[in-house]
């Protein structure tokens, strides 16, 4: 049973990683209802595996002050200490220790940091004397303090007569051991089992394999073949002191007779083949909790690769239909229809396997706008919508950022201060609610405050002070040229910064952050009720529908996703505006650009009617004068590297039917 | 230059040429050597950037590696390559006179700087190795690529 502990390191960080988020997320909820028992037992049970983990891996600090703090939440649960701000603060803090920690075991940093001015407030408020000496795990092992709902659930009492064994004796026994229901990574559990097992004795056998156990290619309990000379007792106790053990049940006991071991080991595999018989009574016992979705962890850069794959493949059929549009071959076109509806099938599905719930960067932001709200003497309700909302894994990334940002302008300059409100007659505490929701190929994630909205006038004026619109300009503004101007690189209206943020500081990060993902930002505000922003989010990143076009021998692809329309202008239909070509389209006049000038071509106007491209840009509409139009298609984005993204103005390149590489613009970077 | 100790490990060199120089990169940093294909433009970039091609999938940089270390432009023959290198995780591909050899020269071999090169490289020179009566200019890849000083530069 040689495992190594270090295998298990990633395993344990994602994990750890996942209850202090869990952590995060309940004391949040707590705080907004204290007396809940519900949290409170969430809240134990997450810390106490948490430490149960730490220990197991030989992580002192983390099971040192996970265990203090433990303590505290014990406190808590019994009701002699009260939930108060104080509490709740002193308990974040030893989260984002705990975090801190555990970031520093994931990049092997080294780092130290000194948890004891943490400890020694932890054990101030649950009454722990300062001068005990350090906790050890070696010495928690021996009496680990066993939460009361734990031992409810797993020590049922008619099974504590079969400890009275005499120990010494060697003998063996056959274990079910049952994990509890939410266990997540019960590989990890099988570990600490095995290991906790080889301490006290010797696993001979387990059912399943131990492989297939390391796999975790099992329900919710499996079978150890095990012989010990400890009392069946001080093996139930020692697996009960593993977190997330449910229940040890011990199947069969054999008094070990000294003198023949392997016939030992027969009766115990003989046992093993009458359990086999035996097991569907045994699971559907087992079994009689509800039976979770089957599910996998899969590192992301293999659905990287395998969407690479797809991509190619896609490529390549289209490579396929060209030569057989050429060559007109029935048969062919037959088979590679086929072959179409097959590749959109298998593309739909990875995809699918590539969406994660918004849940996923969303539960951080209760905590983070709950100490921004505290920070600013702000009072603000958050709450949140729509969590199980998917999105693409790399969109969600990209938006977290972002989204964190427009949160924190919410807090900061959308929400006005407690007294203020109830001057407006608003209720003192202020409202944010996050929402997803889909709106069939795309997603919309709106951040909405009930705050002071913004006043449009004062924005106006502050921008034709900054000289960033003219005199003239002024007066034709209206309501939708807000955001434009927010956005506006370096503009602020925040009277002074505050160094969290300020209104319209970032905002143009935002926006083109947004817009390079191939999706698009609103706001809308009511003076004195309120501010709602909104992105506009496709699903999937990876294959887009585009236009291609043709600039100078090259070939281009334009995201649909911002085109308006196309249509052919003759030379003498452009205008001039000062210095600016313009057009006239349907009524519109709209801004000419020249694609092979805005990528840095000097190459004088033919006189010929040439192809434009409108385009909608931060809700402005642009022409775009290109070489030709080579029409529509599916193309599979691949990212250019950190080499070549030092270059702007591209959102990736593609690979065409023809083998050929196109460049993919990123209009609103090529024309900020 | 200091002073080696301890055992003196031998290293592989992929020497080419540019122009009447030869250089060399570590074999551990080439990732395949291929011929001059169709290379799509990349505007807006610095002028030795010659643009991107599809290596099986993968979308990389062509450099033009005689205007990245300011030496004259060859012209392209037959014998013209592109090197594919990685330094840093960057993968780019660098177009070369020709590739001649595949070296194996001790690592004391390797002497600093030399005045007698190039002077325009110099800053990207990680030693030259000096073979019976040939000068080879070993390259420092990762101040070729480097990313910090691509993106100082006004293009």
């Amino acid at each position: 049973m040689d495992m190594d502990v270090s295998q298990y390191k990633d395993l344990f960080i994602n994990e750890a990683q996942e209850h202090l988020e869990a952590l995060n997320q309940a004391m949040v909820d707590l705080e907004k209802d204290p007396g809940n028992p519900d949290v409170l037992t969430e809240i134990f049970r997450s810390a106490h595996t948490l430490k149960g983990m730490s220990a197991t891996m030989g992580f002192d600090q983390l099971t040192e002050l996970s265990h203090e703090m433990e303590n505290v939440l014990d406190g808590l649960r019994s009701g002699d200490i009260e939930v108060g701000t104080d509490i709740v603060d002193l308990l974040f803090s030893c989260f984002d220790m705990l975090g801190s920690i555990v970031s520093g075991i994931a990049h092997e940093s080294g780092k130290t940091v000194d948890t004891k001015p943490l400890i020694e407030a932890l054990r101030a408020v649950y009454g722990g004397s300062s001068v005990s000496e350090p906790i050890k795990t070696k010495a928690r092992k021996a009496k680990p303090p066993e939460p009361a709902s734990r031992e409810e659930q797993a020590e049922p009492p008619e099974e504590a007569g079969e400890g009275e064994d005499e120990s010494g004796a060697e003998k063996t026994l056959r274990l079910k051991i049952t994990l509890d229901q939410d266990c997540v990574l019960k590989s990890v559990r099988v570990f600490m089992i095995f290991k906790k097992l080889s301490q006290i004795g010797k696993v001979i056998n387990s059912r399943p394999s131990i492989d297939d156990l390391e796999d975790e290619n099992f329900e919710r309990s499996f079978e150890v073949f095990f012989s010990t000379s400890e009392s069946l007792n001080a093996v139930r106790k020692a697996l009960m002191t593993i977190a997330e053990v449910q229940g040890v049940e011990v199947l069969a006991y054999e008094e070990g007779e000294e003198e023949v071991e392997s016939q030992t080991v027969e009766t115990g595999a003989q046992a093993f083949e009458k359990a086999e018989t035996e097991q569907p009574v045994g699971d559907a016992a087992a079994g009689a909790a509800p039976v979770r979705t089957q599910s996998v962890r899969v590192n992301i850069s293999r659905l990287d690769n395998l969407m690479n794959l797809i991509g190619e493949l896609v490529i390549n059929r289209t490579r396929l239909q060209e030569i057989s549009t050429s060559h007109n071959i029935p048969e062919l076109k037959e088979a590679l229809a086929q072959t179409v509806r097959l590749t959109a099938d298998l593309q739909d599905e990875v995809m699918k396997t590539r969406m994660v719930p918004v849940e996923h960067i969303f539960n951080r932001f209760p905590r983070m706008v709950r100490d921004l709200a505290k920070n600013r003497a702000k009072e603000v309700d958050f709450s949140i919508e729509g969590k199980d909302i998917e999105l693409d894994r790399t969109i969600l990334d990209e938006i977290s950022d972002p989204l964190m940002h427009l949160l924190r302008n919410a807090v900061d300059h959308g929400i006005d201060s407690p007294e203020d409100r109830e001057t407006r007659g608003k209720p003192r505490r202020g409202s944010i609610r996050l929402v997803a929701r889909r709106d069939r190929n795309y997603v919309s994630i709106e951040v909405c405050d009930d705050g002071q909205g913004v006043d449009a006038e004062k924005i106006f004026d502050l921008a034709a002070s900054k000289g960033i619109i003219g005199r003239e300009e002024r007066r034709a503004l209206g309501g939708e040229d807000v955001l434009r101007l927010l956005s506006t690189p370096g503009f602020s209206s925040a009277k002074e910064v505050s160094g969290v943020s300020g209104r319209g500081v970032g905002l143009d990060v935002v926006k083109n952050k947004v817009e390079s993902l191939g999706g698009m930002l609103f706001m809308q505000s009511i003076k004195g009720e309120g501010t709602t922003f909104a992105m506009k989010l496709p699903l999937t990143l990876a294959i887009i529908q585009a236009l291609l076009v043709n600039v100078e021998e090259e070939i281009y692809a334009i995201p649909l996703g911002v085109v308006v329309e196309t249509a052919v202008i003759s030379p003498h239909e452009i205008k001039s505006v000062s210095d600016q070509e313009v057009i006239f389209l349907r009524d519109e006049t709209l801004p000419l650009v020249r694609l092979p000038r805005l990528l840095g071509e000097t190459r004088e106007n033919g006189h010929e009617a040439f192809p434009v491209v409108v385009v909608e840009v931060a809700m402005r509409n642009v022409a775009i004068a290109v070489d030709d139009l080579m029409g529509q298609q599916e193309i599979v984005i691949t990212s250019l590297d950190r080499f070549l993204k030092v270059i702007r103005g591209f959102g990736g390149a593609t690979i065409l039917g023809t083998g050929e590489v196109a460049l993919i613009l990123d209009i609103p970077s090529l024309l900020a | 230059m200091a002073e080696e100790t301890g055992t003196i490990e031998e290293i592989q060199l992929v020497v080419f040429s540019l122009g009447r120089e030869e250089f060399a990169v570590e074999v551990t940093q080439v990732r395949e050597i291929m011929r001059m294909e169709e290379i799509t433009r990349m505007p807006k970039s610095p002028s030795f950037v010659e643009g991107i091609i599809n290596l099986r999938g993968q979308i990389i940089a062509v450099i033009d590696l005689a205007k990245r270390l300011n030496l004259d432009s060859g012209e392209r023959t037959a014998e013209t390559r592109i090197m594919v290198v990685e330094a840093e995780e960057i993968r780019v591909g660098m177009i070369v006179d020709a590739v001649s050899e595949v070296l194996r020269v001790a690592g004391d071999a390797i002497e600093g700087t030399p005045t007698v090169a190039a002077e325009a490289s110099v800053a990207y020179l990680r030693g030259v190795v000096k073979q019976d009566s040939r000068l080879i200019i070993l390259l420092d890849l990762t101040k070729v690529l480097s990313l910090e000083e691509i993106s100082r530069l006004n293009f």
